[in-house]
């Protein structure tokens, strides 16, 4: 994290990580005095739940794919409107139809009746249609859009595929463990 | 299996056993204070009260499922972020008739009081980031790593050190002066 950067202002990278690094814990050592945290933390463990054999894992385990299922569906949910640009209206339908899939994906996780056959056809789903918003964009005629949109799409893309193996690894977690239907993960609690 | 081994599970250099309420309470003791200071920092129109509310809302949400958690930590704090965003958005969706009076912030209070000029200068302008910036920013300096900001916010790697490439250009041009002007 710390280089030598200098920047115009007379910080350097070093000088600029101390001086955040310093506020940060000020804030959090004022806050500490501020906050009833005594208080926090005995309604926190009047709520523990009593332990249970292998079922909080398998719930942790749903609720790390769901919230990286969410954080996926948002970021292409956020390029997604045509009106942003050029470049987001010839790649909108790809980014809904990822979308879509993410969806379909997270419908059959929290209902625990996606099968593997279905899990893996909505993962090559998405990949696929990643890919065609990836071709499309490098079939755009250079010079016609500009550079940033192109870049920030680019950039959802590639953060998107970025993250499926991840996600398919994480997916196919319950099935290893619970055979091919995942009806042994619980649904999360709200 | 030995006692805290495989339960103990680690997020951005943070260990927790999972699930003794003894380890989970000192985790919230000492991760509550940061965790109400990241919402701040990154919702920037929360106040302590909410900013705390949506950080206990986390540890609560986290706590049922905190045994099978692999990385709590990063786990939390995407929780309250989200938290956080739907707090904002609905801020914004009620009409100015409805809102809350303005109520005392004891934590602004507070930090004014206590923290050294600088430093508060410094998370005034972190909340003035473009939002992407401040986002990888923040993330930063609670202490997590590119591969999980990556995680957290839907972005590559590259993404999240040149948001923070240009986060920090902008934080050393805008605290420059300031600093020449406080000597």
């Amino acid at each position: 994290m710390i280089t030598r950067n200098r920047g115009t202002g007379g910080h350097d990278d070093r000088e600029l990580d101390a001086l955040l690094a310093g506020a940060w814990e000020d804030g959090a050592a004022v806050l500490a005095t501020v906050l009833d945290l005594k208080a926090g933390r005995t309604a926190l463990l009047a709520a523990l739940p009593k332990p249970t054999a292998g079922g909080d894992r398998a719930g942790g385990m749903l609720a790390e794919v769901l919230i990286q299922v969410d954080a996926m569906a948002a970021a292409l949910t956020a390029h997604s409107a045509p009106d942003q640009g050029p470049v987001h209206s010839h790649v909108a339908v790809f980014l809904l139809a990822s979308r879509q899939f993410l969806i379909q994906l997270r419908t059959g996780l929290t209902g625990r009746n996606l099968s593997k056959e279905s899990a893996a056809h909505f993962l090559a789903g998405l990949a696929n249609a990643l890919d065609e918003a990836d071709r499309t964009i490098a079939a755009l005629p250079a010079g016609v859009v500009s550079a940033s949109e192109l870049a920030e799409v680019r950039e959802v893309l590639t953060g998107t595929r970025g993250q499926l193996p991840e996600l398919a690894g994480r997916i196919a977690r319950p099935f290893d463990d619970a055979g091919r239907v995942a009806v042994g993960v619980p649904a999360p609690v709200r | 299996m030995a006692a805290g081994e495989a339960s103990s599970v680690s997020g951005a250099g943070t260990t927790v056993a999972g699930g003794d309420p003894h380890e989970i309470g000192a985790f919230y003791m000492r991760e509550m204070p940061r965790l109400v200071l990241f919402v701040k920092t990154l919702s920037g129109s929360l106040d302590r009260h909410a900013a705390a509310d949506v950080a206990q809302t986390a540890f609560e949400r986290a706590l049922p499922r905190w045994t099978g958690l692999s990385q709590p930590k990063a786990w939390l704090y995407k929780v309250a972020r989200n938290e956080a965003i739907a707090r904002c958005a609905a801020m914004r969706r009620e009409p100015a008739a409805d809102l809350l009076p303005e109520r005392v912030d004891e934590v602004s209070g507070a930090l004014a009081a206590e923290w050294r000029a600088e430093q508060r200068a410094v998370i005034d302008l972190l909340q003035g980031l473009p939002p992407k910036q401040r986002e990888v920013m923040t993330w930063t300096m609670a202490g997590f790593s590119d591969a999980e900001i990556a995680a957290a916010l839907g972005l590559s790697t590259d993404a999240v050190k040149q948001n923070r490439h240009y986060a920090r250009q902008k934080l050393r041009k805008r605290l420059g002066p300031r600093k020449e002007e406080s000597r």
